[in-house]
C-alpha cells in the first residue's frame, strides 16, 4: 500500500518535472526562435519555390559561437532565398562527418563547417562529396584542402596573440622596462587557438625585443572563469609577476576576481585578454582588464553564409560579404581588432 | 568481533591521513610559503565547492550506487540562481533589461529547491525502474547541462553583493564559503552517524537484500540518497555563481562530477557498497586540493598535474579494494 503510494508519488514528481523541462525548454527556444524568426521569414518571402538549400555545422554552442550562428542566421534572412539549417556536433568529430554526409544525401548545395578537429579538414571535405564546404572560425590544420570549393571565412589566430604582445611592448617602453615576467593562461591544452595564441603572443614579445619571462609554468585553464580563479589564486603573493596575459576574456576576469578576493587591486598591473566579450568590455571600462582583442563572431557568421551563398550560386566568393580574399582566393579574413580603453566604446553594439 | 573490525578500519582510515601530512611536509619544504595562511585560506577556498559536492556523491556510492548529473546540476543551479541575481544595469541582462534581482534568501531556496525537484526525478528513477545508477544519472548530467545551456547561451554576469556574500563574503579571517563546508561536513557527518538515516543507507550499500528483509525501506531511501547528493550539488552551484560572480552554461562545473567522486573514493568510499567515513571523505577532498595548489606552486607542468592524480587515485581504488579484500 504504502510502497504504491510512493510510486504514484514518484510518478507525479516525474511529470512535474519533465513539465518544468519542457516549460524551460520552450523559454529559451522561442527566445532564440524570434531572434531568427525574422530571418527566415524574409526568407521565405523572397522566394518560396526555389530555395538554395545551406547547412551550418557548429562545433558546439558557447556564447562566442552561438553569436557567429545568429550572425549567419540573420544573414540568410539579409540574402533572402536560403533555406539556412543549422546542427550541433556537440565536439564530436564522428558526429559532425555524420552531419556533413546527411547535408550532402538530404540535398544541400553549401555545407559550412565549424570544426570540432581542424585536422580532420580532409576528412570533411571528403564527406561532402561535390558540395562545396566553407569552413569557419577554425583554421584547417593542413590548409592544402582549400581550393575553390573548399574555402575558409575566419581570423588569423597568429594574430591575436600579436597584438596582445604589440600593447604589452607598448606599455613596456613606457615603464622604461626592457624585462616582463608575466604569467600565461592556456585554453585548453592541444587545441589550435590555444596553442597560436600562446605562439604569437611568444613571438610578438620577441620580434619586439622584449626580453618576455614566465613568472610561473603557464596555467591550462579551459577557458573556464572558475578554473582560472582556483589555478591562478595560488601565485597571488607567492609568485612576482608584472602582467598576466590570458588567452581568453573568461579566464582574465577569473584572475580578476582571484585578485580582488585576495585584497589585490587588478587595476595595479595588466592583465590581457582576447575576445572582448560583453563582461570583457565591461572590465576594459571599469580599468580591470588593459585590453582584449576582439574576434568578430558576427563578421565570421555573416562572411561564412555569404561565401556558402556565393559558392551555391557560382559566385565569387567575397561577393557582397564585406570581406577581403588573400591571395590565394581560397581564404576570405576576418580581421582582429585590438580593443582598449580608448576604443571599447565602438563594440557595444557590434 | 564488530570492535576488531572497527580497530582496522580506524587504522586504514587513519593511514590516509598520514598521506596527506606527509604531502603537506613535503610542499612546505619545496615551497615555504605553501604552509601559510593566506595559502591554506586559498586552498580551502577553491576546494569548498567541490567537497560539498563530495560529500553528496558519497552517499550515492555508499548506496553502491553513482550519481553523475551533479557537475551539470551545478551549471544549472549556477546558471538560474545568478540570472535571479543579475543586477538591473546588467548588459543582455537574461531576465529582461532592468528587471530586479531577487534577494539572497529567496534566490537560495528556490536553488535549493530544484535541486530537490532534480534528485527526487533521479532518485525516483533509480529506485523504482531498476535500471544501473550510472545510466540514470548519467541521462541527467546530459539534460541538466542542456536545459543550462537552453535557458542562457551566455556567461551571466554582474550579480548582486548580497547574494554574493555567501561566495565570497568573510566572516572574520574565514570566508563564508570555507564556513558553509564545514558545516556540511558536520551535517553529513551527523545525518552518516547519528540518523537512522545514515545506517539505513550503510545497510543498503551493504546488502539490500539483507536491509530489505529487515525491513528497511530500500526505495524511500534511495531516493533520498539521490535528493540529498541534488541538493549539495545546488548548493555548490550557488556558491560557485556567488564565488566567481558569473555563471558559464557551458563551462561551470563540467567534469565536478569526476573530482567529487575522485575525492570521495581517495577518501576511502568503497565502490562496492557500504563503507564509507566522512573524515575519510574530507581528508580525500584535502589530497586532491593540496595536489592541484601544491603543484601550481610547484610550477609543475598541467599535464602532469592531471597525471600525478589520476595515479592518485587509482592507487588509492586498489588500496581500498586489498582493504577490503583482505577484511573479508
Amino acid at each position: 500500500m504504502k510502497m504504491k503510494r510512493m510510486k504514484k508519488l514518484a510518478a507525479a514528481m516525474l511529470a512535474g518535472v519533465m513539465l518544468c523541462g519542457s516549460l524551460v525548454g520552450c523559454g529559451g527556444g522561442s527566445q532564440s526562435a524570434s531572434d531568427s524568426g525574422a530571418s527566415a521569414d524574409s526568407g521565405a518571402a523572397a522566394s518560396t519555390g526555389d530555395q538554395a538549400q545551406i547547412t551550418l555545422i557548429m562545433a558546439l554552442r558557447d556564447e562566442w559561437l552561438s553569436e557567429l550562428e545568429k550572425a549567419a542566421q540573420k544573414a540568410a534572412g539579409d540574402i533572402g532565398g536560403i533555406n539556412l539549417t543549422t546542427q550541433d556536433a556537440n565536439n564530436d568529430v564522428s558526429k559532425q562527418l555524420q552531419y556533413i554526409e546527411t547535408a550532402r544525401n538530404s540535398g544541400a548545395q553549401a555545407i559550412i563547417v565549424n570544426m570540432v578537429d581542424p585536422s580532420t579538414a580532409a576528412q570533411c571535405v571528403e564527406a561532402a562529396g561535390d558540395i562545396p564546404v566553407v569552413f569557419v572560425n577554425r583554421y584547417p590544420t593542413d590548409d592544402s584542402v582549400l581550393n575553390e570549393k573548399a574555402v575558409y571565412v575566419g581570423s588569423d589566430e597568429m594574430t591575436s596573440g600579436a597584438f596582445q604582445a604589440e600593447w604589452l611592448a607598448n606599455w613596456c617602453k613606457e615603464q622604461g622596462k626592457t624585462e616582463v615576467k608575466y604569467v600565461m593562461l592556456n585554453g585548453t591544452l592541444g587545441q589550435t587557438s590555444t596553442t597560436n595564441r600562446t605562439k604569437s603572443f611568444e613571438e610578438g614579445m620577441k620580434a619586439a625585443g622584449i626580453n618576455a619571462i614566465q613568472a610561473a609554468e603557464a596555467l591550462a585553464c579551459d577557458f573556464d572563469r572558475a578554473k582560472a580563479m582556483d589555478k591562478f589564486t595560488p601565485l597571488i603573493g607567492s609568485t612576482e609577476f608584472d602582467v598576466v596575459v590570458s588567452n581568453n576574456d573568461a579566464m582574465a576576469l577569473g584572475v580578476v576576481e582571484a585578485l580582488q578576493s585576495k585584497g589585490v587591486d587588478p587595476t595595479s598591473l595588466p592583465i590581457l585578454g582576447i575576445d572582448a566579450s560583453k563582461d570583457g568590455r565591461a572590465a576594459i571600462k571599469e580599468g580591470t582588464l588593459a585590453m582584449s582583442v576582439f574576434q568578430d563572431p558576427a563578421g565570421q557568421g555573416r562572411g561564412a553564409l555569404y561565401a556558402a551563398a556565393n559558392l551555391a550560386n557560382g559566385e565569387d566568393i567575397a561577393k557582397d560579404s564585406g570581406f577581403e580574399k588573400d591571395e590565394t582566393g581560397n581564404i576570405l579574413w576576418v580581421p582582429f581588432e585590438p580593443v582598449t580603453k580608448d576604443n571599447v566604446a565602438e563594440y557595444d553594439n557590434r | 568481533m564488530q570492535k576488531a573490525f572497527d580497530k582496522k578500519k580506524f587504522l586504514s582510515q587513519n593511514s590516509i591521513w598520514g598521506v596527506l601530512i606527509l604531502m603537506i611536509v613535503a610542499l612546505s619544504i619545496a615551497r615555504p610559503a605553501f604552509l601559510t595562511s593566506n595559502n591554506l585560506e586559498t586552498l580551502m577556498t577553491a576546494e569548498s565547492v567541490k567537497g560539498i559536492l563530495a560529500f553528496g556523491v558519497m552517499w550515492a556510492i555508499l548506496s553502491k550506487g553513482i550519481d553523475l548529473s551533479i557537475g551539470s546540476v551545478v551549471a544549472l543551479v549556477s546558471v538560474v540562481c545568478a540570472s535571479l541575481a543579475q543586477q538591473p544595469d546588467a548588459i543582455n541582462r537574461v531576465l529582461g533589461e532592468g528587471g530586479q534581482p531577487l534577494p539572497a534568501f529567496a534566490i537560495i531556496l528556490i536553488g535549493i529547491l530544484m535541486g530537490v525537484v532534480i534528485g527526487l526525478t533521479l532518485g525516483a528513477i533509480v529506485a523504482y525502474t531498476k535500471i544501473p545508477p550510472f545510466i540514470a544519472t548519467l541521462g541527467g548530467q546530459l539534460i541538466c547541462r542542456a536545459l543550462s545551456k537552453m535557458y542562457s547561451t551566455q556567461p551571466v554576469s554582474k550579480l548582486t553583493d548580497s547574494f554574493r556574500f555567501f561566495g565570497k563574503g568573510k566572516i572574520g579571517p574565514i570566508p563564508v564559503i570555507v564556513i558553509i563546508f564545514l558545516i556540511m561536513f558536520a551535517i553529513n557527518a551527523f545525518m552518516l552517524t547519528q540518523t537512522r538515516f545514515g545506517k539505513n543507507i550503510y545497510a543498503i550499500g551493504g546488502n539490500e537484500q539483507a536491509a530489505r528483509v529487515a525491513g528497511i525501506n530500500v526505495e524511500k531511501n534511495l531516493i533520498l540518497v539521490y535528493v540529498w547528493c541534488a541538493v549539495c550539488a545546488a548548493i555548490g552551484g550557488i556558491l560557485l555563481a556567488g564565488r566567481t560572480g558569473s555563471s558559464d552554461p557551458s563551462t561551470y562545473g563540467l567534469n565536478y562530477e569526476l573530482d567529487a567522486i575522485a575525492a570521495a573514493t581517495v577518501g576511502g568510499t568503497s565502490h562496492s557498497g557500504g563503507i564509507c567515513r566522512v573524515s575519510g571523505v574530507l581528508c580525500g577532498i584535502l589530497i586532491l586540493g593540496v595536489i592541484n595548489n601544491g603543484l601550481v606552486m610547484l610550477n609543475v607542468d598541467d599535464n602532469m598535474t592531471n597525471v600525478v592524480k589520476g595515479i592518485i587515485i587509482v592507487a588509492a581504488v586498489i588500496f581500498d579494494m586489498r582493504k577490503n579484500a583482505r577484511r573479508a
